[in-house]
């Protein structure tokens, strides 16, 4: 996929879910697939979930636009019921994340490996702002930090919109990916359906990375 | 899993709770005051026979067998009881205290921690019930520990106390699933799971935790599980007259009880009745299981010896003639301590 550069719009339009912005723009359709239960590193989250099905969220929209400073990604999904927070315990906040590797041979399938990670924008719903996570391998992930990413959401009508978005070029840091107009990388997307329990590891993702060109 | 070198324990004396939750408040007071814990009781005092809390516990699930952390169900908020909101400034600061009772604010509740208290079961005349104080029970195999994929809770080397550490916790909650006491609560605000830390920053400094401290009944035994000197060794190892909750479950608590005797049960004629006791040998079974039921034969063992004229250590150490012995060691004055 392309991230489009629209060196004119503001990151105020870029972070609107609902702009025309985002309706104008190329997108693509990701399948998604439950991550698998031998992947848990828990076992009892693989005894737990077992016979269970995951990754209820089968398909995302995904879209991608940059203004040379910004870079922002558009996700769409279907999801019946908005959850914002943690109910009565029994459910969790519905949440997405955009994956992208830290190495050639970051491999999106095990959530990256030790000297391979993967960095990861999170968004959750109910929390103003994000996070970055490093990845590197199942039950690892580590907050990097929570200041460079942007989130906005909306839920209508039985679909989420949500922007994920992080200044292209940040302070050094080997744990994030640097990003510059005209750069070919790759992208990655998990999303976790909170209201049917998914958490953690147990989740939506697209198994293999997608090609992303930084339009220049 | 053990991973311990040593372990901190408690023994709970059933026969000596009046159920005044003064265990309760005084851990609420040290540790559950902040946003976000209102309805959080790491320690809680329950009627039994009864539902407890959260409501039904006991048919969960969770537990560890076959070295592996086993499925349970999530204990809700609703299970657990919310924090009500009360008129206080109604009746104590806005001058209607002669027209307006204390009472609970917005929708009546119909669940809380302490819901079934004094219900019991049994007929008249002879009905029965007991308290029953809960807490993490610290366990030598944590079920909570097996079941985090973030290894985010540690059972701690020095002294076997189980922690969860709140920079690794997501909130996920697969713990709360895992453990079969479920005694570990979601706090909503910091979006981190939360439970008693057996007031370990108390104990390195040599204070007894909050609930054994305040304990006015005298209930609660304290110390290094195997030290020979202590209460624990004497109560738990020595003697076998404490034994843990639901051992069934398999995952080792390292809180250990008297169980409870229970007064004399009443004839027809209203003569004591002394051919089985008022408590159900198969409600102690159910609960300490067939240790428990020992325990008790043990327990009248020493009385018995008392009542011939002989000296009962075991008797000594439960009747606590000074509460200082009552916690291995950890007896010094957290006034003395200049807490950071």
């Amino acid at each position: 996929m392309q991230a489009v550069y629209h060196p004119d719009i503001d990151a105020q339009r870029m972070m609107s879910p609902g702009s025309d912005l985002w309706q104008s723009v190329k997108r693509q359709i990701l399948h998604l697939t439950g991550t698998p239960l031998e992947m848990q590193p828990s076992p009892f989250v693989q005894a737990n979930w077992k016979g269970k099905s995951t990754g209820m969220v089968g398909d995302v929209s995904i879209a991608a636009v940059h203004n040379g400073q910004l870079l922002a990604f558009h996700l769409s999904w279907l999801d019946a019921n908005s959850n914002p927070d943690h109910g009565d315990n029994s459910s969790f906040p519905d949440a997405a994340a955009i994956a992208l590797p830290l190495h050639e041979n970051s491999y999106l399938g095990t959530m990256g490996a030790p000297g391979a990670g993967i960095n990861a924008w999170y968004w959750r719903a109910g929390i103003e702002g994000g996070k970055q996570v490093l990845l590197e391998g199942p039950g690892s992930s580590n907050t990097i930090e929570q200041e460079q990413i942007s989130t906005a959401s909306v839920w209508v009508e039985g679909s989420w919109s949500v922007v994920i978005a992080r200044p292209m070029q940040v302070p050094d840091n080997s744990a994030v990916l640097q990003l510059a107009p005209g750069m070919n990388t790759a992208v990655g997307v998990a999303i976790w359906e909170g209201g049917r329990g998914e958490r953690g590891g147990i989740k939506a993702y697209s198994k293999d990375w997608i090609e992303l060109m930084l339009e220049g | 899993m053990t991973g311990a070198k040593r372990q901190m324990a408690m023994v709970m004396d059933l026969n000596k709770c009046l159920g005044c939750h003064t265990c309760s408040v005084a851990c609420k007071t040290q540790w559950t005051k902040t946003q976000g814990r209102e309805a959080m009781w790491w320690n809680t005092v329950n009627t039994m026979p009864g539902e407890g809390t959260p409501r039904g516990w006991e048919s969960m699930g969770g537990g560890f067998h076959d070295a592996a952390a086993q499925p349970g169900e999530m204990p809700t908020t609703g299970g657990f009881g919310e924090a009500w909101e009360f008129n206080y400034d109604q009746v104590f600061s806005e001058g209607k205290g002669q027209e307006e009772h204390l009472q609970v604010v917005g929708d009546a509740p119909d669940w809380g921690p302490n819901w079934d208290e004094d219900e019991g079961a049994g007929d008249y005349p002879n009905s029965y019930h007991f308290y029953l104080p809960r807490l993490c029970n610290h366990c030598t195999h944590p079920a909570c520990v097996a079941a985090c994929p973030r290894k985010a809770i540690e059972k701690r080397e020095s002294d076997g106390i189980v922690v969860i550490n709140e920079e690794r916790c997501n909130g996920y909650r697969f713990c709360m699933e895992a453990c079969p006491y479920k005694k570990i609560y979601f706090n909503h605000a910091k979006q981190v799971s939360q439970k008693c830390i057996f007031c370990y920053p108390r104990l390195e400094q040599g204070v007894a935790t909050a609930c054994s401290r305040q304990c006015p009944g005298r209930v609660r035994f304290l110390g290094y599980a195997d030290d020979e000197d202590g209460p624990i060794y004497k109560l738990v190892t020595q003697y076998k007259l404490a034994v843990p909750l639901h051992p069934e479950y398999g995952t080792q608590p390292n809180v250990f009880y008297v169980p409870p005797t229970g007064p004399m049960r009443l004839g027809e004629d209203g003569d004591v009745d002394e051919s089985q006791p008022r408590i159900p040998d198969k409600y102690i079974e159910h609960l300490f299981g067939e240790a428990g039921l020992q325990a008790l034969k043990n327990l009248e063992r020493e009385k018995q010896i008392v009542q011939g004229g002989g000296k009962s250590e075991a008797l000594d150490v439960l009747i606590a003639y000074k509460w200082e012995d009552m916690f291995g060691g950890f007896d010094r004055n957290p006034a003395t301590i200049k807490w950071v």
